[in-house]
């Protein structure tokens, strides 16, 4: 449709909830043409709050550049329909509790069947056996389970999740797409679709993989307020009117960082020589630090330590960065127009491909190309098909 | 190679990156399959020197199933090597500090244009265009710039994230990038340059949030309140801290509950109507959530988690690592893969059923090599 890496490649995305309609929206991003499959009771993702002009504004996100179609399953002949559509797909993408799916008559044996060069990927909190397996994975239970709240929070503090509950179902989209995409380039070779299978909770450990990989090692990850075990200097410091970040990541950032605070002789102190020293003596080291960050305000910090090429920012939200020129110019947000529903603020596309572009489209009415998909099928919302409307 | 058959056997990658997105990226599409050529500075990846006492488990966890080379790229000598293994690749991974491209002064658009089948992954902090590109960032910069920073700790003390959010999340977005573009290619669209920014791919995952926030009915929900709440730290019991939770239209099994922990009372509570914002996230849990708090401080957190998913409710435990990985629930999934001679090490997170997806005994990661004399050969 818009010429991205995947045109050309078809989705039935079966899912609800955000874990696989975002993967099914990422890879309408990248120019495959998805078709949300909705039962008539609809995605339950349609009841979280906020709403905007009477939808919900999860519902809207998680499905930008995709084509509505409501089947009720229960009926043969949308099971029919569902069926002619996947025989002509790439890719279904589902996560029905267990034994959903074959019920309703989408399972991945039954597909198979069909489309052998299907690639069908299956999405599940905790797995499909074991003891865990019937209690419910949201993003708030997974974040408890994956050991994340070991390692949020000040020193010696109670466990904290994070207070944004979503960021863990859309991680594990990111999985469903890495092995979607895998599938396909297996698929080149093989001609043979594949089933692949992605939990919320082996996902969750590959975000946390530095932290796991230091707690396998031997080490102790734990919570350090605005800091991390393996790096310093690497924090928020107080300067006169609030906080300020700074990261010396390599030796050249943290030579220049001493430079630019005007204090040369921090570079040449033994305790300091490297990170291994410095974290060493990190206590030494944060109090010098501090002690000249505190003189000056944060816009002082953010010009002076920004020329000096050392990574440096003010903490802010959506209040700050919104408006903020940067983020316009380098296509990092967005609005897009919805169908009846107004327009939202939307991230630019992760990945920007020089010669096959990604594009974000607005998300469908639910249902709303039905009438089209019946007729049509895969030609439905096909804008060189315009006249056969 | 013991593990024939992975997807990505027979492509080859080279990685001029260092610290976590790169390495990260670069180990996954190595886990599939490809031949990577981690390209180091003289003294090596600066991640070698990322861990407390001595060891270096960012590097060690980072980069299993590669070889490696020294090579200064600030050199012509050093960028000629380094041209000569891009000619046979066919991915390149790069992430800059913008001193660093700066003194290489490649243009990897252009180098890619010059041979129409290499893709080339270029991750840059702030993205392309924008007064912000050309400067440095870090993990938690752009935790800072996102706004993640609001969600952990308190208001007036603020925490980061304590994962890497937007170091992994720009390392699976490359990867996905760089598998696509494969696609494309071998269904004959040649190469492409495609770049991830680390700050733009962090707003990404914020879409819900982006959208919530865009000019919504009312001011409510949990995508919206979470800055102003206080930590997030579930229900306290005698040995932890545990999640409680009865989906939407579970009203029964909440009043079977509240009957166990001796509160028959509640449920005929006016102010209790909207129960599940008393038991969930948010301000009516602080408000209100003091009568829960008695039974889950006199009991264990099996206890409680027993007694709430028997009824149907969702809680589990508030782990650490060591608790995460003992559970018996890990036996039934797989996320760990055993390098020899390293040790476990957290794998690539999803699975064919029925075929090797990953190797199943990668390399650990390179020693650091010694600097290559451009004058010779180079990686064999």
């Amino acid at each position: 449709m818009n010429g991205g890496p995947l045109d050309g490649v078809r989705v039935v995305d079966a899912s609800a909830g955000a874990v696989g309609p975002w993967a099914g929206s990422l890879l309408a991003q990248m120019g495959a043409r998805v078709i949300k499959l909705e039962s008539p009771q609809g995605d339950f993702i349609r009841n979280i709050m906020p709403t905007q002009r009477g939808l919900s504004t999860t519902y809207l996100s998680m499905n930008y550049g995709k084509l509505g179609l409501e089947l009720d399953m229960k009926e043969p002949q949308a099971r029919a329909t569902a069926h002619r559509l996947i025989t002509g797909a790439d890719v279904f993408i589902e996560n029905f509790r267990p034994g959903v799916a074959d019920r309703i008559g989408l399972g991945w044996s039954e597909l198979s069947a069909l489309n052998s060069r299907l690639v069908y990927a299956s999405a599940s909190g905790f797995g499909w056996s074991g003891p865990m397996v019937k209690i419910g994975a949201t993003d708030p239970h997974i974040q408890a389970f994956s050991g994340s709240t070991s390692v949020n929070g000040r020193p010696g503090g109670h466990r904290q999740r994070v207070r944004w509950y979503g960021h863990f179902d859309v991680n594990t989209s990111l999985c469903i797409v890495q092995g979607v995409l895998a599938a396909l380039l297996d698929r080149q070779r093989s001609g043979r679709g594949r089933l692949v299978r992605i939990t919320m909770v082996e996902a969750a450990m590959a975000l946390q993989r530095v932290r796991i990989g230091e707690h396998l090692s031997g080490g102790r990850p734990r919570p350090m307020g605005t800091g991390i075990t393996y790096l310093a200097p690497d924090r928020a410091f107080e300067a006169l009117d609030g906080l300020v970040v700074v990261t010396a990541a390599s030796q050249a950032q943290w030579r220049r960082l001493c430079v630019a605070l005007e204090r040369p002789d921090l570079a040449d102190d033994p305790r300091f020589a490297d990170n291994p020293a410095r974290l060493r003596n990190r206590d030494a080291l944060e109090a010098a630090l501090g002690e000249v960050i505190a003189t000056r305000s944060c816009g002082f910090w953010l010009r002076v330590l920004g020329r000096a090429r050392v990574p440096c920012a003010r903490p802010g939200g959506f209040d700050d960065f919104r408006q903020n020129v940067h983020f316009r110019d380098a296509g990092l947000l967005q609005r897009v127009e919805t169908p009846h529903w107004g327009s939202l603020w939307a991230p630019g596309t992760p990945w920007r491909f020089a010669r096959h572009p990604a594009a974000l489209g607005p998300p469908p009415a639910p249902g709303e190309h039905t009438k089209e998909i019946l007729s049509r099928g895969w030609q439905a919302g096909d804008p060189d098909g315009e006249a056969a409307r | 190679m013991e593990d024939a058959g992975l997807v990505l056997d027979r492509v080859r990658v080279v990685e001029l990156a260092e610290g976590i997105p790169g390495p990260i990226c670069c180990m996954q599409l190595a886990d599939l399959g490809a031949d990577v050529i981690k390209v180091e500075p003289p003294g090596g990846d600066r991640a070698r020197f990322w861990g407390e006492e001595g060891a270096a488990p960012v590097f060690d966890h980072l980069n299993r199933g590669k070889r490696s080379i020294c090579l200064d790229t600030t050199t012509p000598a050093g960028r000629s090597e380094l041209m000569r293994l891009v000619d046979g690749a066919d991915v390149v991974v790069v992430h800059r500090d913008p001193e660093q491209a700066e003194a290489e002064g490649i243009d990897w658009r252009h180098e890619q244009e010059r041979r129409s089948q290499l893709i080339v992954c270029e991750l840059t902090d702030f993205g392309e265009g924008g007064e912000l590109s050309g400067q440095a960032g870090s993990e938690l910069v752009h935790q800072a710039m996102s706004g993640f920073m609001r969600y952990a700790g308190s208001r007036e003390a603020p925490c980061r994230v304590g994962y890497e959010i937007a170091s992994v999340g720009a390392a699976m977005h490359a990867v996905q990038a760089v598998l696509a573009a494969l696609f494309r290619r071998d269904e004959g669209g040649g190469g492409d340059h495609v770049s991830v920014p680390l700050l733009g791919q962090l707003l990404s995952l914020k879409s819900i949030l982006l959208a919530a926030q865009s000019d919504p009915d009312a001011w409510c929900g949990f995508h919206l309140n979470g800055p102003h709440w206080d930590p997030d730290i579930g229900w306290e019991t005698r040995d932890g801290q545990v999640t409680f939770d009865f989906r939407h239209g579970m009203g029964e099994a909440w009043t079977q509950f509240c009957e166990a922990i001796g509160r028959p009372d509640l449920p005929e509570d006016p102010e209790y109507d909207d129960w599940r914002s008393t038991i969930y996230i948010g301000d009516r849990k602080k408000t209100h959530g003091d009568v829960y708090r008695p039974y889950f401080a006199g009991a264990t957190s099996a206890e409680a988690s027993e007694l709430i998913n028997g009824l149907g409710g969702i809680s589990v435990k508030f782990n650490d690592y060591a608790e995460l990985l003992a559970h018996p629930q890990l036996a039934h999934l797989a996320p760990l893969v055993e390098v020899p001679g390293a040790g476990l090490q957290v794998g690539t997170p999803f699975r064919f059923d029925g075929a090797a997806t990953t190797h199943s005994a990668p390399e650990p990661a390179p020693a650091l090599p010694d600097e290559i004399d451009t004058g010779r050969e180079g990686a064999a």
